[in-house]
């Protein structure tokens, strides 16, 4: 399955899953823009790709708009939009304040919405496509998560609309990953600590291990490739069996 | 010579239901385009002949095997005949499915409830139970079922294959939980309306044209649409996905 002549831009592409997804479609051959807001994280990840780096605020609409402009300008197309960029923030309700819900829902949310509609005339020319970042957490609540379920059950109903929006060309698709092993989700534990943590995240896993970003970016590599032309609107849960739906 | 599209199930053993035709016809073209060698299975021998030598014509390793789904004794000698042939399967298809009588639930009668989930809801069973020990043996596998967008969204006059459908899912979830933890992945498609016989033989082309037009994508499905799904869920880049029941509709309907 090659990728070769397409370029794809995929927002947090500095670390994580969309580190690894960007990794997966420059080895396919894909020429990536890596969109970050951590000019850091995205010159990283553009050496590692030979990509370029794009540091964007996807919750800033000129940044947003910008950044689009940029993509095309440097290398003449955009065939695939990732968006994977987002933030946290976790608080029982009772305890969020305004700002941290607010932040959470710009970035993952708005931040989607910004770079879908900024890319979409380029993606329609192409008969591209969209993927996105869902959760497990789009389905389930946990306390402490209210922001981060909110978006990416959102996330979820913006891939089902623009399905119908941009059909037949253009499909748009979610992943929802399960437990997966990223910097973010290490968050400071280490050794045994983490592996404690990996046991406990993993017991009721029936695959019996926690995810890699290799395991979200194959299966986005799929949907952006001519083997998904039939999948749009849909939601491909990667998550080891620990959510049935 | 083989020939081979990206490689990514060389070495593997397919078992491929329904394959004399339409969906199971494509997914053993599909498997055996990337490498695998595939067990050719259809209650049809014609047809199941004639998909094995499309494939041995384009140089890859095909058997044709005659075998009835809902009959356990059958199923358990098709596999048999697949593994000499080719060794351990770790891929199997349950595309074998029939619609049945249309008739409303309250006209319709036992023999055309237990035929249809007989092949359909059945039969995957008892192809699942029968390769499964060489899939445990090899600590990997893959087992594909077909759904169908109706067991979930369904219309009328279809009730036990509704019934059948929904079914497929349900096992594939429970099936998918017990042998997790031995390296087997199993999940179901949910299409709708292919373009093969079985709905040309019970609808009209006028109704097609129509469901085309309904679907978001412009056009009712093709076999090699399911059968790319079915492909990449065999493959190891689809490791860490099992008890899914995947959408591959055109967007027709929607699932969470």
């Amino acid at each position: 399955m090659s990728f070769e002549g397409k370029v794809a831009a995929i927002t947090g592409g500095g670390s994580g899953i969309g580190r690894g997804i960007a990794l997966k479609l420059a080895s396919q051959g894909a020429k990536v823009a890596v969109v970050d807001v951590s000019s850091d994280a995205a010159g990283r990840v553009a050496q590692e790709t030979g990509g370029e780096a794009l540091p964007t605020d996807v919750s800033n609409e000129e940044q947003v708009n910008a950044m689009v402009g940029r993509v095309v300008e440097r290398f003449g197309r955009l065939d695939f939009l990732v968006n994977c960029a987002g933030n946290a923030a976790f608080a029982p309700v009772a305890e969020l304040s305004l700002a941290d819900w607010q932040s959470v829902i710009d970035v993952h949310l708005t931040g989607m919405f910004l770079c879908c509609r900024a890319a979409l005339e380029h993606l329609v020319g192409a008969k591209g496509r969209i993927v996105s970042a869902a959760s497990n957490y789009a389905y389930k609540g946990r306390p402490g998560g209210s922001n981060y379920s909110a978006v990416k059950a959102g996330i979820v109903g913006l891939t089902k609309v623009l399905a119908h929006e941009l059909a037949p060309d253009v499909n748009v698709n979610a992943v929802a990953p399960g437990p997966i092993d990223t910097p973010r989700w290490r968050r400071g534990f280490e050794g045994e600590a983490l592996q404690a943590r990996i046991a406990e995240r993993t017991k009721d896993v029936p695959l019996g291990r926690i995810g890699q970003p290799d395991d979200v970016a194959g299966a986005v590599a799929f949907l952006l490739g001519p083997e998904a032309n039939w999948i749009t609107g849909s939601v491909l849960h990667v998550n080891g069996g620990e959510f049935m739906l | 010579m083989r020939a081979s599209l990206s490689g990514r199930l060389e070495g593997r053993v397919a078992l491929v239901t329904g394959a004399g035709q339409g969906i199971g016809r494509a997914f053993a073209r599909r498997f055996a385009s990337e490498g695998a060698s595939v067990g050719v299975v259809d209650i049809n021998l014609d047809g199941a002949e004639e998909t094995a030598s499309l494939l041995s014509r384009d140089g890859h390793r095909a058997t044709a095997v005659e075998a009835n789904v809902g009959d356990p004794e059958s199923v358990a000698n098709g596999v048999k005949a697949v593994e000499a042939k080719f060794g351990p399967i770790g891929i199997l298809a349950n595309v074998a499915g029939i619609y049945g009588r249309h008739d409303l639930i309250r006209d319709q009668d036992l023999a055309n409830w237990n035929r249809v989930l007989g092949i359909n809801l059945t039969g995957t069973f008892l192809c699942s139970k029968a390769v499964l020990p060489s899939m445990l043996a090899a600590g990997w596998g893959r087992i594909i079922n077909i759904s169908s967008s109706q067991g979930l969204r369904p219309r009328t006059r279809v009730g036990p294959y509704v019934a059948s459908k929904a079914a497929v899912i349900g096992f594939t979830k429970a099936f998918a939980l017990e042998v997790a933890r031995s390296g087997v992945t199993v999940n179901a498609l949910v299409p709708s309306v292919v373009d093969t016989a079985m709905p040309r033989e019970n609808s009209s082309e006028e109704r097609l044209r129509e469901q085309a037009q309904e679907n978001p994508s412009g056009r009712i499905g093709q076999p090699e649409d399911l059968a790319a799904l079915a492909a990449f869920l065999a493959s190891d880049d689809a490791a860490y996905i099992t008890g899914q029941a995947i959408a591959v509709n055109g967007g027709q309907i929607q699932l969470p």
